[in-house]
């Protein structure tokens, strides 16, 4: 029953490469890596040629950036360990490059050590990105394409942006963004879902997950359903929209008579972009309402109704202890001064 | 009757799991078949219980509406229908009605010709649930630990759960899981744009097919993983989603029962990093 | 490309089995308890707490009357309520529970046991008038077990869960600074930052960094301190081998009305910790050379294992110094029953208001 060849690639063919025609726009720069190359590897999952690939003014502007921001990155977190390889390669996953403190604000020179390279490094990095993003228009321009998928990167940017750049402005302080390190950015997540009073409270949120559960979802069903029909050509998708063949046929009717609805060769991947495409822009937008317009979810949730009433297992003291809500009075309250019994 | 022009060759007799051709037909767009009316009687089961279940509960708003699974004390027995026992049987035709719709596509599956990939990705989500129903209670010896069901009190269970490992970031299962549904994400953007794109190509330009996007990738990312090749990625990066997120919560409790962090012991106490530290 | 496949499945076996063997899994049934915090979803681990967690029996009973130890022996300055005999019983369970290894010499010079020549023997002055404080009038969070040495030191003279901040690192003129992580730490639970220990267990930094209000107001605490909470919680977590839903409700941490009485025996232990930092080991840490110095000298014992590097800072209480990672430390076990010694009867009355607060959340465990 099960037919491996949809999974991965049991016979590789040794074809001709196949030879990119010249783009009907010509923008700055050319192909490179002219000579494509075999890969037997990739070609067990994929196709086997990598390259041709084109290498413009915003490629090499973008690779630039990015390697300085990786390089300020990587180099202040060597030396924040002395330079000292084996610490290095040992405290990676912890070290952060954290961005200005508090009392910096929006300052855009703060000292280096105190998120002046942070700033650097963000600036870089989002120069790259945005470049990057440039190119991913422009190659689709050059093409003749659509140019959907920088759209959709152009979603990604925002919740980048959003995380790093317009949260920081509106609340006033470049500390409120996130810091450049495996562990620190998760440590962020965590600690910026108590501070602001649980984030899963967040519609937006919610939504976002919805949109990446969902995509998920959209995914499986969507790859389900082109390697299930693969021996009738379905991976040829923009052909089955032009001129819809069997493939087509059973993969709508299959989902036709799962539930009653079937979307085509052309609009699945209509519902597939949007979902994608609104898993970062909702996130973005519940990311820059928190501590803007909402500073706890909880109770924002609370005044509007959703939050559940649990029943107590068993009556539980209604009141905190003398003083636990007084947050600037006395903090040894209630206990005996005792200053008097030691010398 | 609402058939698709194409649709009358397609509809053959034969195919069934249980051989024979019981409930061999369609109504309306839908198939029916054994697995369709086993299906249908547990889903609608379950949603009158549910619905139940929020009539004799204390509100009728949508967000607040729970039905949580017995409390502790009843280990692995039946609970009261008001105690828990409502979330049992709703599991129950929960369960039939996932397995059965599996089932039932499996049966679409054989009649159109095609491979079982959409019922073994279904299944890979069944299998999460249930893990996190029946495998993960079990485990631990009372019902009591699987989740409610209600919009906002299954947040506020995944909340608890979670900090009761501290910082549930720092599960490693939950990282890959993660990481997948983030990947799976991304790669279906760029999948369904670059579709979009080459069947929607700017004013004046020709439709050309995959040639193009194999092109377009290697333009900007050098390599294109192809056509079938995106859907075999995607495929596996999908079910990974499902399958280490059972992971993560499978392990979450039966097999590590503190701070997730701690996990991470092993990692300090890698012998090259020195006996004596570096300060 | 032969080679190449078994090479991979080999690698990927090989990190399969450490995955498997390396980290201290456990695995069911295991058992736990449901606490009451108003969400049926709240369940602890029992917890097996670090090591050492069994108390010692008592050393045989001896008359409480008699003559008195201050009529009996010279220079006695804290024990003066008990008589000769339990004084000197006492003596001797010190010496099991502080320095069984050192003796009677730890704190004594020679045998003129009325010396006050060593310091250690000032410091000892200092921790009984802290052992006697704490069963006298910290009931609400130490009654009704009560704690005696052996709760913190089990047998070491330096308290083996003991806090030691560390040096704080040379900031750097060009690079930004790191998180605190404890470099010499070989467990995660001693890798992570301690920042927020001074602050919370030393000084009365308020732990609070919600917002009480949905709308944005401007009341929210800071970052740092949201990171420096966040640490502070999960020592005290892993300290007392609990998880945060012991206490917290943890949709809304914040709120008392969602929270389990075991947050009042917290708030109260937060406040007494900070009571004994201040006014007993700061005082501690100005008489007694720092002991991390002293390491290759002889009477001063090695620092525990997990202490690796050196140290600078003073030894201070943090919740793991006591309860070595149980709820109760030694399991609630009533070590003070059998010392009266250290439970000083002139007790004074606490506040009724909030004595009766304290009685009405059960303990622990």
């Amino acid at each position: 029953m099960a037919r491996f060849h949809t999974l991965f690639t049991s016979i590789e063919v040794a074809a001709p490469f196949e030879v990119p025609w010249p783009p009907p726009m010509s923008p700055p720069g050319g192909r490179v890596l002219r000579e494509p190359r075999h890969s037997v590897w990739l070609g067990r999952l994929g196709e086997t040629q990598v390259g041709p690939t084109h290498l413009g003014i915003l490629a090499i502007l973008s690779i630039v950036c990015g390697f300085i921001a990786f390089e300020i990155i990587g180099l202040n977190m060597w030396a924040s360990v002395d330079w000292n390889l084996l610490r290095f390669i040992k405290m990676l996953p912890f070290l952060a490059l954290e961005p200005p403190s508090a009392k910096q604000g929006l300052s855009i020179l703060p000292p280096l050590h105190d998120g002046g390279w942070w700033l650097l490094a963000g600036f870089f990095l989002t120069t790259s990105i945005l470049l990057w993003w440039a190119r991913m228009y422009s190659r689709a321009v050059a093409l003749g394409m659509g140019t959907h998928v920088a759209w959709a990167f152009a979603s990604a940017i925002w919740l980048y942006l959003v995380l790093g750049f317009f949260r920081p402005i509106l609340v006033g302080s470049w500390s409120e963004a996130v810091p450049f390190g495996i562990v620190p950015h998760l440590n962020w997540t965590a600690t910026f879902s108590v501070r602001y009073g649980n984030l899963f409270y967040n519609p937006f949120h919610m939504l976002s997950i919805v949109f990446l559960y969902g995509s998920t979802m959209l995914f499986t069903m969507h790859a389900g359903t082109i390697l299930s029909t693969a021996r009738y050509g379905s991976e040829r998708e923009t052909r089955e929209i032009v001129d819809p063949g069997s493939a087509s046929e059973r993969g709508s009717l299959f989902w036709r008579w799962t539930m009653g609805f079937n979307a085509n060769f052309d609009s699945i991947h209509k519902w597939a972009y949007w979902f994608a495409l609104l898993t970062t822009l909702t996130g973005g937008i519940g990311i820059l309402m928190t501590g803007t317009v909402v500073d706890n979810w909880y109770l924002w949730g609370v005044e509007h109704g959703i939050a559940p009433d649990y029943a107590p297992l068993q009556p539980i003291p209604s009141a905190p202890p003398p003083g636990a809500l007084d947050v600037k009075g006395p903090h040894l309250g209630g206990a005996t001064a005792s200053g008097d019994t030691v010398q | 009757m609402s058939m698709m022009s194409y649709e009358l060759k397609y509809r053959v007799r034969g195919g069934t799991l249980a051989g024979g051709d019981t409930f061999d037909f369609w109504v309306g767009p839908f198939y029916v078949g054994l697995f369709g009316v086993t299906g249908a009687i547990s889903s609608l089961l379950g949603t009158l219980l549910i619905i139940y279940g929020a009539s004799i509960g204390p509100t009728w708003a949508l967000f607040k509406i729970t039905i949580n699974p017995p409390p502790i004390s009843y280990g692995l027995g039946f609970a009261p229908l008001r105690e828990g026992g409502l979330w049992q049987w709703i599991t129950l035709c929960a369960l039939v009605a996932f397995v059965s719709w599996a089932l039932r596509e499996a049966e679409i599956c054989r009649k159109l010709g095609m491979d079982l990939h959409i019922p073994i990705g279904f299944g890979a989500a069944i299998a999460a649930y249930f893990t996190l129903v029946v495998v993960r209670p079990v485990l631990l010896g009372a019902w009591g630990y699987g989740f409610p069901y209600g919009i906002m009190s299954h947040l506020d269970w995944v909340s608890n759960t979670g900090y009761q490992y501290l910082h549930f970031h720092y599960n490693p299962a939950h990282m890959i899981a993660v990481t997948c549904f983030f990947t799976t994400t991304f790669l279906l953007a760029m999948h369904a744009g670059e579709v979009l794109s080459i069947a929607h190509p700017q004013k004046g330009q020709p439709v050309r097919y995959e040639e193009q996007e194999s092109i377009y990738f290697r333009d900007t990312i050098v390599y294109s993983i192809g056509s079938l090749g995106i859907h075999r990625l995607g495929y596996f990066l999908a079910l990974n989603a499902g399958i280490w997120s059972a992971i993560c919560i499978v392990i979450s409790g039966p097999f590590w029962s503190r701070g997730w962090p701690y996990w991470f012991d092993w990692f300090l106490s890698i012998p090259i990093w020195g006996p004596s530290g570096f300060h | 490309m032969k080679s190449l496949t078994v090479i991979a499945g080999a690698g990927f076996v090989a990190a399969a089995a450490f995955i498997l063997l390396v980290p201290t899994w456990n695995r069911p049934p295991y058992t736990t308890e449901e606490i009451a915090v108003p969400a049926n979803d709240q369940f602890q681990p029992v917890a097996t707490g670090y090591a050492l967690n069994k108390a010692p029996p008592p050393l045989p009973a001896v008359d409480l009357g008699g003559p008195s130890a201050t009529a009996t022996y010279k220079n006695v300055h804290v024990l003066t309520d008990v008589s000769a005999a339990e004084f000197m019983r006492l003596q001797y369970a010190i010496t099991a529970w502080v320095s069984p290894k050192q003796g009677c010499a730890f704190c004594h010079e020679g045998t003129d046991w009325a010396s006050d020549a060593k310091p250690q023997k000032a410091a000892a002055r200092i921790m009984l008038q802290m052992t006697r404080h704490l069963n006298a009038d910290w009931s609400r969070h130490v009654a009704p077990s009560g704690m005696t040495c052996y709760t913190c030191h089990r047998g070491q003279p330096v308290p083996g869960q003991s806090w030691f901040p560390d040096a704080p690192e040379p900031a750097h003129v060009l690079a930004g600074d790191q998180d605190n992580w404890q470099e010499s730490g070989d467990t995660v639970r001693k890798f992570f930052p301690d920042n927020g220990f001074a602050e919370y267990f030393l000084d009365d930094q308020p732990i609070a960094v919600i917002s009480t209000s949905p709308i944005h107001n401007g009341t929210i605490g800071s970052w740092p301190e949201a990171n420096r909470i966040y640490e502070m919680m999960m020592q005290m977590s892993d300290g007392i081998g609990v998880n945060c839903g012991y206490c917290h409700q943890s949709r809304a941490f914040q709120d008392w009305n969602q929270s389990s009485p075991y947050r009042w025996n917290a708030w109260y232990a937060i406040r007494m910790t900070r009571d004994l930092n201040r006014h007993f080991l700061l005082p501690i840490a100005a008489i007694l050379p720092q002991s991390r110095k002293l390491i290759h000298e002889t009477q001063i014992p090695v620092m525990p294992v997990r202490m690796k590097g050196l140290q600078t800072g003073e030894g201070l209480v943090v919740c793991a110094t006591c309860h070595f990672g149980l709820p109760q430390p030694l399991n609630g076990a009533n070590m003070l029953q059998d010392y009266p010694g250290l439970a000083p009867a002139h007790a004074p009355a606490a506040d009724p208001a909030t004595h009766a607060d304290a009685t009405a959340a059960p303990a622990p465990g």
